[in-house]
C-alpha cells in the first residue's frame, strides 16, 4: 500500500504536469502512439523474459524518433505519421502477446494498471524519472512556454523550438513509461490529458493551470488507489480515469454557469 | 523625394541597415523568389506587397533566419558600435500573422511581452525587476500598460495585436518586421496599430518592414515599396515610382487602377472608367 501511495503521487503529479504542455501544444495523439509503442516493448520483454521497464523506455524512445523522422523526412503530417506507427506498434504488441506460451497475469497490469502491484525497485525508477522530468521543465520553463505559445517567434529569438518540442515528446514518453504500471497502457493518456484539460477550462493563468492540473492528477491517483484497495478486482487505472472524467464534466458545467 | 522622409532625429540616415544581395529563397524543390537585390536604410518604412503566393512571407522568413537562402546574401549592418556583440534577436522585432491558436493560451499580457526578452535573459535564468520595467515601458508605447495584469485571451483581436507589437518592441530592436499585422481585425483597431507604427517610425526612428495586402493604408507613411510579382519579378523604390498602373497591372492584372490622392498614389481594384 505504501509503494502504491507513493506511486500514485509520483504518477499523478508527473502525468498531469507534462499534460499541461501536451494539451496546450495539441500533442495528445503523439502520446497515444508512444503508449502503444511501450506496450509492444513490454510484450516483447515478457516474451523474451527481459526487463519490461527497460524495453518500454527503449520502445518509447524509438517511437519518438520514428514519429519525428516520418514527419520530417516522409513529409507526412504528424497525424498521419502517428497513425501509421500507432497501428504498427499495436500490431506488434498483439503479435508478441500471442507468441507468449505461458500465462502471464502481470501483462494485464500493464494494460489496465495496478498501483498496488508496484515494487520498490519500480518505485525508485519512477521517482528518478519523475524528478528528471520535473527538473527539465523547471530549467527550461520559459523556453518551453515561449515555444508553445509561438514557435515561429521563439525561433526568431534564438530558442530552438523544434528541439524543445522533441524534448517535450521525450519527457512525455518517459512519463508514459513510468505510468504504465499505475494506470495501464490503455488509460495512461487519460491521466495526461484529463487533468490539464479540466484545469484549462477552469483558469486563464498557466500557473494556476499547472497547480490545478497537478492537484487533480494526484487526487485522482490516490482516489484510484484507495478505491481499488477496498474493491478487489477493480483496476486502479479505471477508477483514476473515471474520477478525472467526472472532474472534467464538472469543469464544463462550471464553465457553462460561469463563462469567465 | 519621397524616399527622404523627415523623422524626429532628422532626415532618414542613408546608413544601410539591411542589404539583400542576389537573394534566392524558397522551399525544397521550389524557388519562391529569385535574385532579389535591395538596400534598406536606417529609419525607413518599407511596405512589402504582392499577390498571394508571391513570396512576401517567405522573404520575411529568410530575413529572420527561419528559412535558409538558396543563394545570395542578407547582410545586417549592426549600427550600434557600442554593442558589437549585439544578437540578431535584439536587432529584429517580429510581429507574425495573427495566430488563432495563441488567442486562447492561458498567459497574462505582461507574460506575453516578457517572452520578447527571454533571449536576453538567457537560459536557466528568471526575469528580474529591470526586465519587468522594460515590459511596462513597452506596453506604454502601445497604450496597453493598464492591461498588463489581464489575461491575453480576454483581450480583443486588436488589443492582442498591440500586445504582440509590444513584445516585438521590448528588446528595443532596430528593425521591426510585421507580417500582415492588420489582417483579421476591425478597421478601428487597424488604424490604432498603423498610428502606433507611424509613431515608432517617426519619433523613435525605427526601421519598419511590413507585409500588407492593403497598400492604401500605409502609402502615406512608407518611404519605399517592395512589390513582389512572382519568382523573378520584383520592383523596389519610392511609392510614386512603384505604384503606377503599368507596374501594378503587370503583377495583379488588368483590373487595377491608380489615381493621385493628395499627392499619394491610391490603388483601386475593379471595373472603373477613370
Amino acid at each position: 500500500m505504501q509503494n502504491g501511495l507513493l506511486g500514485a503521487i509520483i504518477v499523478g503529479s508527473c502525468c498531469s504536469l507534462i499534460g499541461v504542455f501536451v494539451v496546450l501544444r495539441g500533442m495528445s495523439y503523439i502520446g497515444a502512439g508512444i503508449a502503444h509503442g511501450c506496450l509492444a516493448g513490454v510484450a516483447l520483454a515478457f516474451l523474451m523474459g527481459w526487463n519490461p521497464l527497460l524495453l518500454a523506455i527503449t520502445f518509447a524512445l524509438i517511437m519518438v524518433i520514428l514519429i519525428e523522422t516520418i514527419n520530417k523526412k516522409a513529409k507526412l503530417n504528424m497525424d498521419t505519421a502517428i497513425g501509421v506507427l500507432f497501428s504498427f506498434a499495436l500490431a506488434l504488441a498483439v503479435l508478441f502477446i500471442g507468441m507468449i506460451k505461458r500465462y502471464t497475469p502481470d501483462i494485464m497490469s500493464y494494460l489496465f494498471g495496478n498501483l498496488l502491484g508496484i515494487s520498490t525497485n519500480e518505485l525508485w525508477v519512477m521517482g528518478g524519472i519523475s524528478i528528471f522530468v520535473l527538473l527539465i521543465i523547471i530549467l527550461f520553463y520559459k523556453e518551453i512556454l515561449f515555444s508553445t505559445f509561438d514557435p515561429e517567434m521563439a525561433e526568431v529569438y534564438g530558442i530552438p523550438a523544434g528541439l524543445i518540442s522533441l524534448l517535450l515528446t521525450v519527457l512525455m514518453g518517459l512519463t508514459i513509461v513510468i505510468s504504465l504500471q499505475a494506470v495501464g497502457e490503455l488509460l495512461v493518456l487519460a491521466l495526461i490529458v484529463l487533468p490539464a484539460s479540466t484545469a484549462y477550462k477552469l483558469t486563464t493563468s498557466i500557473h494556476k493551470m499547472i497547480i490545478i492540473s497537478v492537484s487533480l492528477g494526484v487526487f485522482a491517483s490516490i482516489a484510484g488507489l484507495i478505491i481499488s484497495y477496498y474493491l478487489e478486482n477493480i483496476p486502479s487505472g479505471s477508477i483514476i480515469v473515471i474520477t478525472l472524467g467526472i472532474c472534467f464534466i464538472i469543469s464544463l458545467l462550471i464553465r457553462k454557469v460561469k463563462p469567465n | 523625394m519621397i524616399g527622404d522622409k523627415e523623422v524626429a532625429n532628422g532626415p532618414i540616415n542613408k546608413q544601410p541597415i539591411l542589404t539583400l544581395t542576389g537573394v534566392t529563397i524558397g522551399y525544397p524543390g521550389i524557388t519562391a523568389l529569385s535574385k532579389i537585390d535591395c538596400e534598406i536604410n536606417k529609419g525607413e518604412y518599407i511596405a512589402v506587397i504582392g499577390p498571394n503566393g508571391s513570396g512576401k512571407s517567405t522573404l520575411l522568413k529568410g530575413i529572420l533566419g527561419l528559412l535558409p537562402l538558396q543563394s545570395g546574401k542578407i547582410t545586417l549592418h549592426l549600427c550600434n558600435e557600442d554593442h558589437p556583440n549585439i544578437k540578431p534577436a535584439s536587432l529584429f522585432g517580429y510581429v507574425p500573422q495573427k495566430n488563432r491558436s495563441e488567442t486562447t493560451f492561458p498567459v497574462s499580457v505582461k507574460e506575453v511581452v516578457m517572452m520578447g526578452l527571454y533571449a536576453q535573459i538567457g537560459w536557466f535564468r528568471r526575469p528580474q525587476p529591470q526586465h519587468w520595467e522594460l515590459v511596462r515601458q513597452s506596453l506604454a508605447k502601445v497604450g496597453m500598460v493598464d492591461c498588463a495584469e489581464r489575461h491575453f485571451s480576454e483581450l480583443s483581436g486588436g488589443q492582442q495585436q498591440r500586445v504582440i507589437i509590444a513584445r516585438a518592441l521590448v528588446s528595443n530592436p532596430q528593425i521591426i518586421i510585421l507580417d500582415e499585422p492588420t489582417s483579421a481585425i476591425d478597421i478601428s483597431a487597424q488604424q490604432e496599430i498603423l498610428s502606433i507604427l507611424e509613431r515608432l517610425n517617426q519619433e523613435e526612428g525605427k526601421t519598419i518592414l511590413m507585409v500588407t495586402h492593403d497598400i492604401n493604408e500605409i502609402v502615406h507613411f512608407c518611404n519605399k515599396v517592395l512589390l513582389l510579382g512572382g519568382e523573378k519579378k520584383y520592383f523596389f523604390g519610392p511609392p510614386n515610382e512603384i505604384l503606377t498602373r503599368e507596374t501594378l497591372v503587370s503583377v495583379y492584372g488588368n483590373r487595377i487602377y491608380v489615381y493621385n490622392h493628395n499627392g499619394h498614389p491610391h490603388v483601386l481594384v475593379g471595373d472603373f472608367n477613370l
